[in-house]
């Protein structure tokens, strides 16, 4: 078994060894050859890093007013992560399974999804929608939730209000925006909900679980759930 | 519990008896068994001796997981010693055995030691350890590390 050329060591024993490096010295072995730049593309990669990511969890945190992350990780320690590589200026809305869901400052209603390990992101089209302009309170809408499905490798961004005509109350209609990276679409649903009594969500009080977005409303008296796959509002008590 | 032995007989010709419950922790060993009921001698054609020895020592360690958090964590104190005791050119040659022999503990935990070696080194030294062939052209090369200059930037690797 000493070294010789050729594939003396199997792409499936590569793979298991890149899916526990670090994300940077994966990226750094890119230039390596083309097929250690092909292999952490591959699907069942991504299955497998996810499956060892998650038994090794990371904690990131954000630091106020400030583009940086704090990164704590159980075997590399503390690191910091910029959002520097999302060349806009960006306020962080919510996060789900590793990937963050940012809204641009100077440019509203244009949202990004990033991965701050790898430095992808990508820039969602702006959807066509007039309402989505009209939320309440100033442009932007009242709830909003990321889906990151690990398993099906897609997400979900969902936009949330009741529909409001400028300088009017809302008129009890509750406009939902949803975002699927598969189609890279924007689909619109209206559903009549009774008043939901919630101001503007911290970005915090939203989590994914079972293919539900659930949301933490105001009061503390009950969730929101939305079913990312079948469009339908749930209230949990 | 079965006390049937079974002989594993590695590519250089060397044997190790063993209980069958230690043997079955190596699966490519377990489906033989499950194929064929009367074996009780098995050569191993992949892996040498003294690679073989250390994947059985590591399965005879393993033989019974106990739940308890204790037994588990000294379980994982006995895996990082065990690693410890090899170069890094042990643990490839143990990784190729883990995946022949397919005894997932081990290739995980040989996997993650690798990788925790490795994660430092650069394009170059990856080459030379595990004996790829660099296929880019040169503009080919430059513009991957281009693509990804922020991976071989120090400054702000994690602090330990």
């Amino acid at each position: 078994m000493d070294n010789q050329k050729g594939s003396l060591f199997p792409d499936e024993v590569i793979l298991q060894i890149l899916a526990r490096l670090p994300v940077k010295s994966l990226f750094r072995f890119k230039s390596v050859c083309k097929s250690w730049y092909r292999l952490p593309s591959d699907k069942y990669f991504t299955s497998l890093f996810n499956q060892v990511s998650v038994k090794e969890q990371l904690l990131v945190a954000e630091v106020s007013d400030s583009s940086s992350l704090i990164c704590v990780d159980n075997l590399r320690g503390v690191s910091e992560l910029s959002l520097g590589f999302v060349r806009d200026r960006v306020r962080i809305r919510v996060s789900c399974n590793g990937l963050l869901c940012c809204s641009s400052i100077p440019e509203k209603g244009v949202y990004y999804v990033c991965n701050p390990s790898t430095r992808e992101y990508r820039k969602l089209p702006k959807s066509r929608e007039r309402p989505v302009t009209r939320f309440y309170p100033d442009g932007e809408a009242t709830l909003v939730g990321l889906a990151c499905d690990l398993s099906r490798n897609k997400f979900n961004v969902v936009l949330a209000g009741y529909h409001r005509s400028f300088g009017q109350r809302p008129d009890g209609s509750f406009i939902c925006l949803v975002f699927d990276s598969e189609t890279n679409k924007w689909r619109k649903f209206v559903s009549v909900l009774e008043e939901c009594s919630f101001t503007h969500m911290s970005k915090n009080q939203v989590v994914f679980v079972n293919g539900m977005l659930h949301w933490l409303m105001s009061g503390l008296c009950y969730i929101l759930a939305l079913d990312v796959e079948h469009d339908v509002w749930r209230k949990i008590s | 519990m079965s006390s049937n032995k079974i002989v594993l007989t590695s590519s250089d010709g060397e044997s190790f008896e063993v209980e069958e419950v230690v043997a079955r922790k190596l699966q490519i060993v377990g489906h033989m068994i499950e194929d064929d009921c009367v074996i009780n001698e098995i050569p191993l054609q992949n892996v040498t001796g003294d690679i073989l020895s250390m994947v059985i020592e590591y399965c005879k360690t393993h033989v019974d997981e106990e739940e308890s958090e204790e037994a588990q964590t000294k379980l994982k104190t006995w895996d990082k010693e065990f690693m410890k005791k090899f170069d890094l050119k042990t643990h490839l040659k143990i990784i190729l055995a883990a995946n022949y022999l397919n005894v997932k503990g081990l290739l995980d935990l040989v996997s993650q030691t690798i990788a925790d070696n490795i994660k430092d080194y650069t394009p170059e030294k990856i080459r030379e350890v595990f004996g790829v062939e660099n296929d880019y052209t040169e503009e080919e090369e430059a513009e991957v590390r281009k693509e990804n200059a922020w991976a071989f930037d120090e400054a702000d690797t994690p602090k330990p």
